[in-house]
């Protein structure tokens, strides 16, 4: 047995035994939802951080730095940290309250209690378990890819260990193991990214060394305006620095806090620790370039493959074997938040919003569990031609779906259930029809629009705008009520 | 309905996005550019609203000054977008990216939620707090 075999099958170990422990504690859907709201600061911070940080943020802004430069991590990475002080600043005192006051474990009980009426519940709860099921199914893949590289089995072998291993122990633990799995798998990630970064560049030199291999190559790889066009690469900047504050393995940790004190450095934690984890993707990816201009590494036909190319030939297999758990973490990290966010919504928001009493939630949000994952692996294995199209419905899809709704919907009083229902529908619908049209090669997008992010912000538009346009005072009246404000006079919508 | 802040925040978040859109539309990127650090900054602003509508004056200061300081770092990268100047291996536009925005980011932004938070946000909770602990 190889020692990264070891490696990982230790780190499987591991999760089964906060699974089991998990499973113990597990007495109430408010357990298994949202950890039973015991969550100190510390461990949500690094499990927030590490649910965001997914396979994408490792190993696709890796292959993109080697790709594009720079401006890759520009686009994507180096403003990001940003996105957790904005998304305490906007959710944090906010959810808190909400998650004290009323039984919330959920974006869609968000929705439920800002906004009267079923039709916002309904499309919010089918938008979560839609967008759960999508992520879920791009989490699978790149299970399968780093299992597979592991064990030397096919990609489709290496899926079903990877599902089966973050299904065992989020059916089991709910989100109280989640929430611990997402700790300590964060953990490993930031050692690993640090670790990482100084290998890679230890291989060129050193940091100096190896910018001045690459400069001396090509200066302009190195410049914001390397090869993407800028519009593309701000507009990038947008969705992902505020897209964050819409996702829901990030919004749902709010509602798992302890006491209100845990709020205070949980941004601080999370941008630290996500600051770090970048540091993979800036080392490796540009060692990996430096390595090529040298000769001592091939030009990658499929720049994916810039990470497991690296590990592979340049550092010994222990230390691949640490980086590869340290992948497969960032992977499992966000399946399992899903896993837990489709459960409740098909479990327990979708069946409120029809009226349906669901009795013992916690085996239904089991059973639900296994559903998710089970859909999602049915999509990876047999139905590949649909899997493009759940791509599409992941992270810009939920950004555009809730920002408005729930961002602004928290502060502003005129936001209203007709609106949200509408930028939810757009939000899925907008992505979607793009997605299938472009990939049928119907329409053609200019390189410089950044479809997710230009979706984002005309779904933010349109939120703005139904609120304003059709005014609803029952929205206003949920508003007053949800912050126990006294009704202002002439609060009535007019 | 009188106009309250949170209305005036919302109105000038939709100008400024609108402008987006246009620049995402017409590849006019300067457009977008300068969007996130206006945005930031009125994101920021909203996020220190407490449910009555208030500000704290002193967290209103750090956080303009904070924009402020981002605008700045963000001029100074596209004013040298195309120069020759090198800053620890990077072209300066890069350098002020990866070597100042990026800890910016990272530490002062955080931080900055950490005392608005500490000085202001949490006694926005208090109530709940304490009506928790007695049920």
């Amino acid at each position: 047995m190889t020692p990264v075999v070891v490696i990982m099958l230790v780190y499987f170990l591991l999760m089964f035994v906060i699974g089991y422990w998990a499973k113990s504690r597990i007495k109430s859907s408010k357990d298994f939802l949202v950890a039973g709201q015991t969550l100190g600061f510390f461990v949500m911070a690094i499990g927030t951080f590490s649910s965001i940080q997914s396979g994408f943020g490792m190993i696709g802004h890796t292959a993109n730095t080697y790709s594009w430069g720079v401006q890759a991590l520009v686009a994507a990475a180096l403003l990001v940290p940003l996105a957790f002080a904005l998304s305490w600043f906007l959710l944090g005192a906010r959810l808190y309250r909400l998650a004290r006051k009323y039984e919330v474990y959920s974006v869609p009980d968000v929705i439920r209690i800002r906004y009267p009426g079923r039709s916002a519940h309904i499309a919010m709860s089918v938008a979560m378990f839609v967008g759960s099921v999508a992520y879920m199914t791009a989490q699978v893949t790149a299970t399968g890819v780093i299992v597979s590289l592991i064990l030397d089995t096919s990609v489709s072998t290496g899926a079903i260990i990877g599902s089966a291993v973050v299904a065992v122990y989020t059916v089991a633990g709910g989100m109280l193991a989640g929430a611990w799995t997402d700790f300590i798998q964060g953990l490993l990630m930031v050692v690993l990214s640090i670790g990482a970064f100084f290998v890679a560049t230890s291989t060129i030199g050193g940091w100096g060394s190896m910018l001045t291999t690459i400069s001396n190559y090509d200066l302009d790889f190195l410049r914001l305006d390397a090869s993407q066009p800028l519009t593309y690469v701000y507009t990038f900047v947008l969705v992902a620095v505020f897209g964050i504050a819409a996702q829901p393995q990030l919004i749902t940790k709010f509602l798992m806090l302890r006491s209100s004190s845990e709020l205070k450095w949980g941004a601080l934690v999370a941008a630290l620790a996500y600051g770090i984890t970048t540091m993979f993707a800036l080392g490796v990816g540009l060692a990996m370039r430096a390595l090529t201009i040298q000769g001592r590494a091939p030009e990658l036909e499929n720049v994916d493959n810039t990470a497991t190319w690296f590990l592979d030939n340049m550092v010994s297999p222990v230390f691949a074997g640490f980086v590869l758990a340290g992948l497969l973490a960032a992977i499992m990290s966000s399946s399992n938040s899903f896993i837990a966010v489709g459960a409740s919504s098909l479990m327990r928001d979708l069946t409120g919003a029809l009226g349906i009493t669901v009795r013992n939630e916690v085996r239904w949000a089991r059973i639900a569990s296994v559903l998710v994952v089970a859909c999602a692996l049915v999509f990876t294995l047999y139905l590949s031609q649909v899997v493009f199209l759940l791509g599409a419905l992941g992270f810009a899809a939920f950004a555009a779906a809730i920002f408005g709704p729930l961002a602004l919907g928290l502060y502003w009083r005129r936001a209203t259930g007709l609106a949200t229902t509408v930028a939810i529908t757009f939000g899925i619908a907008g992505n979607l029809v793009t997605t299938v049209l472009t990939s049928q090669e119907i329409i053609t997008i200019p390189s410089y629009i950044q479809v997710g992010g230009f979706i984002t912000v005309v779904g933010i538009l349109i939120f703005i705008a139904v609120s304003v346009a059709f005014p609803s005072r029952e929205s206003a009246k949920r508003f007053t009520e949800m912050h126990d404000m006294r009704s202002p006079v002439g609060a009535a919508a007019e | 309905m009188s106009i309250d802040r949170t209305d005036a925040l919302v109105a000038a978040i939709f100008v400024i996005v609108t402008a987006v859109t246009v620049g995402v539309l017409f590849d006019l990127w300067h457009l977008v550019y300068y969007s996130i650090p206006s945005l930031v900054t009125i994101f920021m602003l909203m996020g220190s609203l407490n449910r009555r509508d208030e500000w704290k004056t002193g967290a209103t200061a750090r956080i303009v000054s904070f924009g402020a300081a981002l605008t700045v770092l963000f001029v100074v990268s596209n004013a040298t977008l195309h120069g020759d100047g090198v800053i620890g291996g990077l072209p300066t536009s890069t350098a002020v990216f990866v070597y100042m925005i990026w800890p910016l980011a990272s530490v002062v932004g955080p931080l900055l939620f950490a005392w608005v938070y500490h000085a202001w946000l949490r006694h926005d909770v208090d109530d709940v707090e304490a009506r928790s602990v007695t049920s």
